[in-house]
């Protein structure tokens, strides 16, 4: 046996995180101590009674939810409330899926319960989570809406087969959103790089919409993204983020940017748009020339949540097509339950053929997906994807 | 115990500073033991990662690829501790000598700010600044400020925050040095015909050096590893070590990487504490901060 052979020695990923907790503070570094054992996969919670419990944690992105008129409600959140006699503690604390992994990773691995009892994650990130054994398998004789009404084209995905593990919330279509006055002029990726416009750009830290989009510019298809195609599209953003005409890469928070002006365009995500919209018209959805992202937005019970059945009745809630319905006519992102489009049309009829919220045809042809990547291919594209973000 | 003690005085130092080693111990040691670890790790979260004293090799690569965020770093911790010590000084004389009355509402408005949270105080900074915020927007408008003009996602944003936020760990220290200050020997500087201009050279600065030896190093040390005002009030240009370090250990999970940056980080702000000390003389320090 070498040297280094002998030297090597594989460390848990238990130790792994616990290290990464003492690094990003005191109190996740605690977490991570207090843990024992020498398996590396965590052991659920074995209390998980089928009763509805007095709370329920749900975490899911900004603009993600419905409103009453004076922004103080969240209506369908209520109506779970009322209906199940609990409390919904509704969190936006996603703000994008890396940073939010960052915040969970610890106690997933040290098999302790992260404090969310649902989380709302990109296929992708949803697709690691289920691949590192972190994610609650749905008791679907819990969830009768769900069985029933979730769309075909859920059905049978790569990274969830048997639709075990995730509950689609709503479907992404990713392009851009732009000030009206300021930058009117854009009309695809490459006019966020215009000269006119220096400064005053952002780009999502989600990757897959960022580098999509560029790769669609550059005539790339993003369902066969590799290696060479991402350089390309790395070589086409990266002058404008040296020349300073990029300012920022943000999650969700490109909304206080461009509604307060440091940002007159940027790559967003349509249903956003269309809310922030509602604060100032100025700001409009561009549909890229080239094409637009798209995605889909998953809720999962991390490992060893402590009110799953209640978990999953929320999850279940959102089947209902009156509900689903009611959420969408707010959100204005694509829904994944069947019947919303007949329930939709009660509350406003041209919804029921806006082609964001039911993609016709004509949409779906310019929809592009991102291919699924290996973990090498991941990490050689995050890795470049950081650098080109300072990082 | 009492007794006991009793027999054995040279325990009772021992016992005294038990606790403060078992926090050391528990909180500082023990992570940075692991910290080392794991920066001598390879692999990725999904396949695990694997120790190796050849991997030895990640600290030399991680200081080549991030040495321009070290040296930005320690460009903007050097050039916010000068703002504060500018700004500070002048403040901490005027409290220490001038406030009478005023001076306990005083102090209390230096420290007021900590009474919200950091990342608030940040977030703030980031609707005053806005292009069209409330304070730049009005300029603007009167063509004080040309249109593309900004102050936000610039170096001057972040180098402001982090004096900002640090700037009470430097009037503190300063003034308890000023106040400490036994008064009797500027008169007597004056009674030696001393002005007051030389009388400060001659008396009031050199004892307030300790002060601006602490608040110095309170200040320089937490601003080297900030990464909030970077992330929140700069650009792409203006990332920081800290943003490299918390990007690669929660975004990339690449602990190996963010691990020997933070290795790296903490000895040489160990190192230019250590000389600084030795440059100085501890007593100094000592004095300064108690």
């Amino acid at each position: 046996m070498s040297t280094e052979k002998k030297n090597e020695m594989m460390v848990s990923r238990r130790t792994v995180l616990k290290v990464g907790a003492a690094a990003a503070g005191t109190a996740a570094f605690l977490a991570a101590c207090g843990t024992s054992g020498s398996s590396t996969s965590p052991s659920p919670k074995p209390s998980q009674s089928d009763t509805i419990s007095d709370v329920v944690n749900v975490a899911n992105w900004t603009l993600y939810i419905d409103l009453s008129e004076d922004e103080l409600a969240r209506p369908t959140v209520t109506a779970f409330e009322t209906e199940y006699s609990t409390k919904v503690n509704y969190v936006e604390a996603i703000n994008d899926n890396d940073s939010f992994f960052g915040t969970i990773q610890a106690p997933l691995k040290a098999g302790e319960d992260t404090g969310w009892d649902i989380a709302t994650l990109t296929d992708w990130m949803a697709a690691r989570i289920i691949r590192l054994g972190w994610a609650e398998k749905l008791k679907t004789a819990h969830m009768s809406n769900f069985t029933a009404n979730l769309l075909d084209v859920y059905k049978g995905r790569s990274f969830d087969p048997s639709v075990e593990y995730l509950a689609p919330w709503a479907g992404i279509v990713g392009g851009i959103a732009a000030n009206k006055t300021t930058a009117g002029f854009v009309k695809g990726f490459k006019d966020l790089f215009d000269p006119r416009l220096k400064g005053k750009v952002s780009l999502l830290t989600e990757m897959r919409d960022t580098i999509g989009l560029a790769m669609l510019a550059n005539g790339d298809d993003p369902a066969k993204a590799d290696r060479d195609s991402f350089d390309r599209a790395i070589a086409l953003i990266e002058p404008s983020v040296s020349d300073g005409t990029v300012r920022a890469f943000t999650g969700n928070d490109y909304k206080e940017l461009i509604v307060k002006g440091d940002v007159a365009a940027c790559v967003a995500w349509r249903g956003d748009v269309v809310q922030i919209g509602y604060e100032d018209a100025n700001i409009v959805w561009v549909t890229p020339t080239d094409g637009c992202t798209f995605s889909s937005d998953n809720m999962l019970i991390p490992l060893g949540a402590a009110h799953k059945y209640t978990a999953e009745k929320w999850m279940d809630w959102y089947y209902k097509p009156e509900i689903a319905a009611q959420l969408t006519a707010y959100v204005q992102y694509v829904s994944p339950v069947k019947g919303t489009k007949e329930e939709i049309a009660k509350i406003d009829e041209s919804l029921a053929s806006d082609p964001f919220i039911f993609p016709d045809a004509a949409l779906e042809a310019q929809l592009n997906v991102f291919a699924g990547l290996s973990e090498d291919d991941e990490i050689y594209m995050n890795d470049a994807f950081s650098a080109l973000q300072g990082n | 115990m009492i007794a006991f003690l009793r027999r054995r005085p040279g325990l009772l130092p021992l016992l005294l500073l038990a606790p403060a080693i078992a926090w050391l111990v528990a909180f500082y040691v023990y992570p940075a033991i692991q910290m080392l670890q794991a920066s001598l790790w390879s692999g990725t979260l999904e396949s695990g990662f694997a120790f190796s004293w050849a991997n030895a090799a990640t600290y030399p690569a991680a200081l080549d690829r991030y040495s321009d965020q070290f040296l930005r770093s320690i460009l903007y911790a050097a050039v916010s501790t000068v703002v504060c010590l500018v700004l500070a000084f002048p403040l901490a004389y005027t409290i220490a000598y001038r406030a009478g009355r005023f001076r306990t509402l005083l102090l209390f408005i230096v420290i007021a700010p900590f009474f919200t949270s950091f990342l608030l105080r940040v977030l703030a900074w980031k609707t005053v600044l806005g292009d069209d915020g409330f304070l730049l927007g009005p300029l603007k408008s009167i063509g004080l400020l040309p249109e593309d003009f900004r102050v936000l996602a610039t170096p001057i944003a972040v180098i402001f925050g982090i004096s900002y936020n640090f700037f009470p760990f430097m009037v503190l220290p300063i003034y308890v040095s000023l106040e400490k200050i036994d008064r009797r020997l500027v008169e007597a500087a004056k009674d030696l015909y001393a002005g007051p201009v030389r009388a400060f050279q001659r008396i009031t600065l050199p004892l307030a050096l300790p002060g601006v030896f602490a608040g110095s190093l309170l200040v320089f040390i937490p601003a080297m590893g900030d990464f909030v005002n970077a992330e929140l009030l700069g650009s792409v240009q203006t990332r920081l070590i800290g943003n490299v370090i918390q990007s690669r250990f929660l975004v990339n999970n690449d602990y190996p990487t963010a691990a020997a940056l933070s290795f790296m980080l903490m000895a040489g702000i160990l190192a230019a504490v250590f000389i600084y000390a030795r440059v100085l003389g501890t007593d100094e320090l000592e004095s300064g901060i108690g």
